[in-house]
């Protein structure tokens, strides 16, 4: 332990370029005149305790004297209401890996006094094992037998002492190198040298732990080196807060960021650091969370008396040579703090807010829509409301005997120049082809019902022999079926198609300018829409003498209609299928409703009149 | 085929006569002359014409301009005028 600690003090004095001259130096502490003769238990821990004590003692002599040794043991667990990540058990806002990093930047006297500060602060090992990576373990870990001598001493200076070494024995390996790189470029750097030092009594303040024993871990430490650590971000964003308000507080002028950022978002009590007493401490949880359970002590004990911060003072101590030139009270040193904060968010403001990022996509895309929404709205308004019928109205109960009775007639009904005989009718009943008289009857009935309402498309229809007569013998056979009629002034054409066996259903749709064909069977008919074509072209220039433009209209074949699953109902769909369209509806029967519109089509023919109005 | 527009206004003048020649076409294209009364019905026409053919009149669509020509139906009732013709269409039908 000895070798441990002569190695140690090896590096204390290559660290730090006076250090023999404040060891010389370590026994004119004239406030703790026993600390010498009772330490005699190792004379190199004196003489780094009484370097240590040299650097405070400076600062120290500026205050006035503090009650600090007596902290009721509860006290420390009492968590700061005001910090939901301080509690103790938690994960704290700085380890002492974080600490370190602080440290590795300042020079060798303010590191060894963070350091010190440090260790004693998490003494217990609450904060030590919350955090992932903690130097302060391992240096208890270092530290050798849990029984050490200084913790019989019983006295502040020998409760520094463990906690000195165990930094210096652990930390100054990798601190070196920087502390020598950092030290003069520090010291240049006394811009902060203005900032006031307090006293280091708060270190002293609590013994010796008795949580501070030997814990060998189970797991090697991870790393050692603070340089990995600083590297490391991933930590919650809470804690990253804070770390940012202590950075901030520590070198307000290169983290300003951070700082500002976490400052901004905490409430006015941020702003009002000149308050004296319990206030100032309460709006400063990041040095009470960097020293953790000994500047909560602290806290509790100094903040009924002494207007002043209790531990930012070690954190912003920067060099010895601004120990020894400049110092400031607490007032002023809280002053130029609120100052200093003021002007970083001053500094903060005029930067635009990420609240409204530039998004030309996003923009682009909401133009869009409400252009879409504007254009959508117009087609609402434009579409006629159509009045709402009933696609399949019920039979009178007596529809079935009127059918039966009327099969066995021989003239059922004679309408539209068409008799219906019981015969013909018959072929409406079940599994029956329907024949031409049929057919042609009911496409009359459509057009005569779209001739008694205006809510539907005018029509006009040929009768079934229209189209085998147009395909065989040519338009001029016949020119003259249009010789009462212009089929140029209907909405649309209904017409029955026969094909061999095969009744379907084509619309010439003048407003949509389209040539409709609905086939039950969904065969395709590229001959008919050819054949129409020709017919409106020839039809056109007979009766306008003028060709007709066919420049937009379209052939409709859709295939995802209600389709036929036998062999003998097509002529039903065919009828049907017109019957929709004659309105414009969309087809919304199907196979299953087969039974009941051949009873309806029946019913309908009997009383020359479709059930479906307007 | 033998309609012939153009006979039209020579026809016009024999307004005032009693008879008019009708030609009869089935849907081969065979014609069968007429030579009828305008105020007969045509339900004579239509007999003859399918005791000639041997075809059954429930089974046989005659048709005026596009129109359905019944029995009642006389030439005058459609404005029938000499040469015009009437088609003679097959009974329809379908299922598949």
């Amino acid at each position: 332990m000895t070798k441990r600690m002569r190695a140690s003090e090896d590096h204390v004095y290559q660290t730090m370029g006076d250090a023999p001259n404040a060891a010389a130096d370590f026994g004119t502490d004239a406030r703790h005149p026993s600390k010498r003769s009772r330490s005699g238990a190792s004379e190199l821990f004196t003489k780094v305790v009484g370097w240590v004590k040299s650097i405070f003692s400076e600062a120290d002599s500026a205050l006035p004297e503090r009650g600090v040794a007596d902290i009721p043991q509860d006290a420390i667990y009492d968590p700061p209401p005001h910090i939901p990540g301080a509690w103790p058990g938690r994960q704290p806002f700085m380890s002492t890996a974080d600490l370190l990093c602080h440290s590795a930047t300042q020079p060798a006297p303010a590191r060894l006094k963070l350091l010190g500060e440090k260790s004693e602060a998490t003494a217990n090992r609450n904060l030590s094992r919350s955090s992932p990576i903690s130097i302060s373990s391992d240096s208890s870990e270092l530290a050798g037998p849990p029984h050490r001598p200084m913790a019989t001493t019983q006295t502040r200076l020998q409760s520094m002492i463990p906690n000195v070494w165990n930094n210096s024995a652990t930390t100054f390996l990798w601190a070196r190198p920087q502390s020598l790189a950092n030290f003069n470029k520090v010291s240049a750097l006394d811009d902060r040298q203005h900032l006031p030092t307090r006293s280091p009594s708060v270190l002293s303040s609590r013994r010796g732990s008795p949580r501070h024993r030997y814990q060998p871990r189970t797991q090697p430490h991870r790393t050692l080196y603070s340089p990995a650590i600083r590297k490391t971000h991933a930590r919650p964003a809470v804690q990253r807060q804070r770390l940012g308000e202590l950075i901030s507080l520590y070198s307000p002028t290169t983290t300003r960021t951070r700082a500002t950022s976490s400052l901004a978002s905490r409430d006015s009590n941020a702003l009002q650091f000149p308050l004296f007493g319990t206030s100032t401490v309460a709006s400063r949880p990041s040095s009470q969370s960097l020293l953790g359970r000994g500047s909560f002590a602290a806290r509790h004990t100094l903040s009924s008396h002494q207007p002043s911060s209790v531990a930012t003072p070690q954190l912003f101590s920067p060099s010895p040579a601004s120990l020894t030139t400049q110092r400031l009270d607490s007032y002023q040193w809280l002053s130029h703090l609120a100052t200093q904060v003021r002007s970083s968010l001053a500094y903060r403001s005029p930067v635009p807010s990420i609240a409204r990022p530039e998004t030309p996509q996003f923009t682009k895309l909401l133009a869009k829509e409400a252009h879409l929404n504007q254009e959508l709205a117009k087609l609402q308004v434009a579409i006629p409301t159509r009045p709402t019928v009933d696609n399949f109205p019920p039979l009178p109960p007596t529809a079935l005997d009127e059918i039966q009775r009327a099969l066995h007639r021989p003239l059922v009904v004679e309408a539209f120049n068409i008799p219906i005989r019981g015969t013909d009718l018959v072929t409406l009943t079940k599994d029956q082809w329907l024949n031409d008289e049929v057919i042609n009857f009911y496409f009359s009935l459509i057009v005569a019902r779209s001739q008694d309402s205006n809510h539907f498309p005018s029509l006009h229809t040929f009768n079934t022999f229209f189209y085998p007569k147009l395909c065989d013998q040519g338009y001029r056979t016949v020119r003259r079926w249009t010789k009462r009629v212009d089929i140029f002034a209907k909405d649309m054409v209904i017409l029955p198609i026969h094909l061999p066996a095969h009744w379907t259903c084509a619309v010439i749709n003048f407003t949509r300018k389209r040539i409709e064909y609905y086939d039950s069977m969904l065969m395709d008919n590229p001959t008919l829409f050819a054949t129409l074509r020709e017919y409106l072209q020839a039809e056109h220039l007979d009766k306008k003498q003028a060709d007709f433009d066919l420049s937009g209209w379209t052939d409709w074949c859709p295939k995802d209609i209600p389709r036929q699953y036998n062999g003998f109902d097509c002529g039903v769909f065919a009828c049907i299928f017109a019957e929709f369209a004659s309105r414009e509806e969309p087809f919304t029967f199907d196979q299953g409703r087969m039974k009941y519109l051949r009873q309806r089509m029946m019913y309908e023919i009997l009383h020359t009149r479709l059930l479906v109005q307007a | 085929m033998s309609d012939s527009p153009d006979q039209k206004p020579a026809v016009k003048p024999e307004g005032s006569s009693e008879h008019l020649n009708i030609k009869v076409v089935s849907a081969d294209s065979s014609e069968v002359h007429f030579k009828i009364k305008r105020s007969t019905p045509l339900r004579k026409l239509m007999e003859t014409y399918c005791d000639r053919t041997g075809k059954n009149m429930n089974s046989v669509r005659f048709l005026f301009e596009g129109n359905r020509v019944l029995e009642s139906h006389t030439p005058k009732d459609l404005d029938m005028e000499d040469g015009d013709t009437i088609d003679v269409m097959v009974e329809q039908i379908g299922g598949q």
